[in-house]
């Protein structure tokens, strides 16, 4: 026994703290592993796994898991004095407490607003619905698919090239001009959509225009490219481009700031092992931030589905209308820009149903939101390069956090 | 400030009381009664309608409170079926409207009226509609009802097609393909327009006159007029229809009427109103016009857009009344008609011999 514990102290070094030194050098990443580090003395694992716990929870925090209970920190921090200390706490816990209360009332007034004044609307008969709808869901269905197909268009462009960017920002850009590029990228988050319009309507639609009828000469075997070009550009193609260039900025940050936390023990690693930086980028960077990217390329899917200026302007529409082509003037419209473009001249029941697409809207976004916190919280994660490749991690989400404290 | 208002309240009166006196048929109480109520007229008008009427509201409203300081109007572009349904409901004084109320909805009830009034309605904006194209080089087209429709129905697709060929011999058409556009929202325009296609080209037009395009007819749509003018003014081969007054640089088509091809202008519009019949069964003061399409010869521009204003003859509240005559009067007087000239490109009622007495006669009687 007495042998035992005289062996024990010289364990702990052992421990990450040598290797996990290395990464909090670099930005964020420290302070998440700083703070996971002291929160949890306790751990018992190998270093290897609790390097890549600690960065994974700091990837959770990132991303907005499941807080543990407020009630449970005041155990860790400093004890609060007596008095005006402890009022300040119970005021700061009610504050948060109704801060939180508050989001979850409106979003849920919105959705009784959306399905009480919906509602009157599914039972609408011709005449009563704009558009010379006959019935709401011959009206509803050839918006909902073109809201998804014009948004699935837009993330098919723009994830690949968000990454591309987030990847070169990270892993191949000189330390110093990544601030730059960052600030310009979440510069471009911020233009407001009646631009993205103005811009795609009077510039970009013209300009591609010139190419629509090349694409159509070349791959007019393929059905999305057949039929006769726009002359305008005013295409479902053009306008899925503007979305786009919309929703880069946000796949890019977000991918940017989840590869950024990438362990510099796996970069290490893959480079001690001869890596290019192709091959570090694929071994290390990618895997690390696979969920990552996923998760930023819903929220950029969320916010092309509910795009409305933007659409509005670039469009052109033909009510009814569902088809897979690209290029022609007749294009299906989006949920959203419909309802921007019918409701200055809606009344009765047509305001009703106007609100009953929105509600289609609402649960699209909803289920790609529940999509996204899915994918963002994975159930495995991927063992990076030399730590037993395909060794499956148990779940690493609140479930994990709260066993932990 | 308050001396400044009054100074253009002055000259603005001045003004019309020039304008007026140089005309010859204005009612003799006109000038004195307008100058007499200058001072007193105080109060808010609210009214909302048609959006075609807007640039020609806000020119309105702006001379209207240059002479009546002490009164606020505001016209909210809501669309014609909004501003009929408010206007019903009592939420409008008054209200635009591209289609008139039917002659049955000209006698139900309506909130703001007292009981048993009647309905006052008078073609106070007319406007032409420009068939206008992008061509390099080409000013003018000439064409014909039956062209416009295989036009924009998708039957001609190519600019130097045999039936455009044939009406403009004399023009180098390109090969290019034709880029039809519509508008994709409710307008007053496409309603005129597609009236105008349905009677005069019938045969090859089979769709009714309607605010929406038809929905089984595809192709580029834009956004309320300046939509339509952006695409045409980008797009070389792209042909719209759009309010005269905003075709600009644009090439537009001269429409045939009997044997002649007429262009655009205001005297033509107002002539096309003119020889047109007013619709039976309505009240003296319900002055609604039954636009002949298919006029057979003479200056006559047939696509034209009639808005109407829309009130009570008699209000429930004597001093809403007593505003909305003194607005409308100057509305249809010459100052209000060139103000609408100038800044929406309408056609002037004054310039219409027969149909102007009619509705001055139906504003006076708004009380």
């Amino acid at each position: 026994m007495t042998a035992e514990d005289r062996r024990r102290p010289p364990a702990p070094p052992a421990d990450p703290r040598p290797i996990s030194a290395l990464g909090r050098g670099d930005g964020p990443e420290g302070e998440h592993g700083a703070e996971a580090g002291q929160s949890r003395p306790d751990q018992g694992l190998s270093s290897e796994r609790t390097l890549g716990l600690e960065q994974v929870l700091s990837l959770e925090q990132a991303l907005g898991p499941e807080l543990p209970s407020l009630g449970r920190w005041p155990q860790t921090g400093p004890s609060p004095a007596p008095g005006a200390g402890r009022w300040a706490e119970t005021t700061a816990r009610r504050l948060v407490t109704g801060a939180g209360g508050l989001i979850v009332a409106v979003l849920a007034s919105v959705a009784l607003f959306l399905l009480a004044q919906g509602w009157p609307a599914l039972g609408a008969g011709a005449g009563q619905l704009p558009a010379g709808a006959t019935d709401f869901w011959s009206l509803a269905w050839p918006l909902a698919f073109g809201s998804i197909w014009a948004s699935a268009l837009a993330l098919l462009l723009a994830a690949p090239l968000a990454t591309a960017i987030a990847l070169f920002t990270v892993h191949y850009l000189p330390r110093r001009w990544r601030p730059l590029l960052s600030t310009a990228i979440d510069l471009l988050a911020a233009v407001p959509s009646v631009i993205y319009g103005l811009w795609g309507l009077m510039v970009f639609a013209p300009l591609v225009a010139h190419l629509y009828p090349w694409l159509n000469a070349q791959l007019g075997w393929l059905p999305f490219f057949a039929g006769r070009p726009s002359a305008t550009g005013r295409t479902i193609l053009t306008a899925a481009l503007v979305l786009a260039v919309m929703i880069v900025p946000i796949i890019a940050a977000v991918a940017r700031e989840v590869m950024a936390q990438t362990p510099v023990g796996s970069i290490e690693a893959a480079v001690a092992l001869g890596a290019t930086r192709w091959e570090t980028a694929r071994l290390a960077v990618l895997p690390w931030s696979r969920s990552g990217i996923v998760a930023g390329s819903m929220l950029g899917l969320g916010r092309a589905l509910g795009e409305t200026m933007a659409v509005a302007m670039v469009l052109s529409p033909t009510p009814f209308w569902v088809s897979l082509r690209l290029l022609e003037s007749t294009n299906p419209n989006t949920v959203s820009a419909f309802i921007a473009q019918t409701f200055p001249e809606a009344h009765g029941l047509q305001v009703n149903s106007l609100i009953a697409l929105g509600l289609i809207l609402f649960a699209l976004t909803f289920v790609v939101n529940a999509l996204a916190r899915r994918v963002a919280r994975p159930r495995t994660v991927r063992e990076r390069p030399g730590g037993g490749l395909g060794r499956r991690r148990p779940a690493l989400a609140g479930a994990s956090l709260g066993s932990g404290r | 400030m308050k001396l400044k208002l009054v100074a253009v309240a002055f000259a603005g009166l001045a003004l019309i009381t020039g304008c007026a006196a140089n005309e010859t048929t204005p009612p003799a109480s006109d000038g004195p009664e307008t100058s007499a109520a200058s001072n007193q007229l105080s109060g808010a008008l609210a009214g909302g309608g048609a959006s075609s009427q807007t640039a020609a509201q806000e020119a309105w409203r702006a001379g209207f409170q240059a002479l009546h300081g002490q009164v606020t109007i505001n016209y909210d572009p809501t669309g014609s079926g909004t501003g009929r349904t408010n206007f019903a409901d009592g939420g409008y004084l008054f209200a635009g409207s591209d289609a008139p109320f039917s002659v049955a909805d000209a006698q139900g009830d309506f909130a703001a009226c007292a009981a048993g009034s009647d309905l006052v309605e008078i073609p106070a904006y007319i406007s032409p509609i420009a068939v206008a194209f992008n061509l390099d080089g080409i000013t003018s087209l000439d064409f014909d009802a039956a062209t416009v429709a295989a036009i924009f129905s998708g039957a001609i697709t190519t600019w130097n097609d045999p039936a455009i060929a044939a009406l403009n011999p004399g023009a180098s058409l390109p090969d290019s393909a034709i880029t039809p556009v519509h508008r994709s929202d409710k307008s007053g325009t496409t309603e005129n327009f597609t009236d105008y296609l349905s009677q005069a080209a019938a045969a090859s037009w089979t769709w009714p006159a309607a605010e929406e395009w038809p929905a089984e007819l595809t192709g580029e749509a834009a956004e309320k007029t300046q939509g339509v003018r952006q695409t045409l003014s980008t797009t070389v081969g792209a042909i719209g229809y759009l309010d005269a007054s905003q075709a600009g640089e644009l090439g537009t088509a001269r429409i045939q009427v009997g044997d002649d091809f007429v262009a655009i202008s205001a005297a033509a519009a107002a002539a096309a109103v003119g020889q047109s019949q007013l619709e039976a069964g309505r009240a003296a003061t319900d002055v609604v016009v039954k636009l002949d399409r298919v006029p057979t010869s003479g200056q006559v521009y047939p696509v034209v857009l009639i808005s109407y204003l829309v009130a009570c003859q008699q209000y429930a509240d004597a001093a809403a009344g007593e505003l909305v005559r003194a607005f409308f009067e100057y509305v249809v007087s010459p100052a209000g008609q060139a103000a609408a000239a100038s800044n929406a490109g309408s056609a002037p009622l004054t310039e219409d011999a027969t149909l102007e007495p009619l509705v001055t006669a139906a504003v006076a009687a708004i009380g």
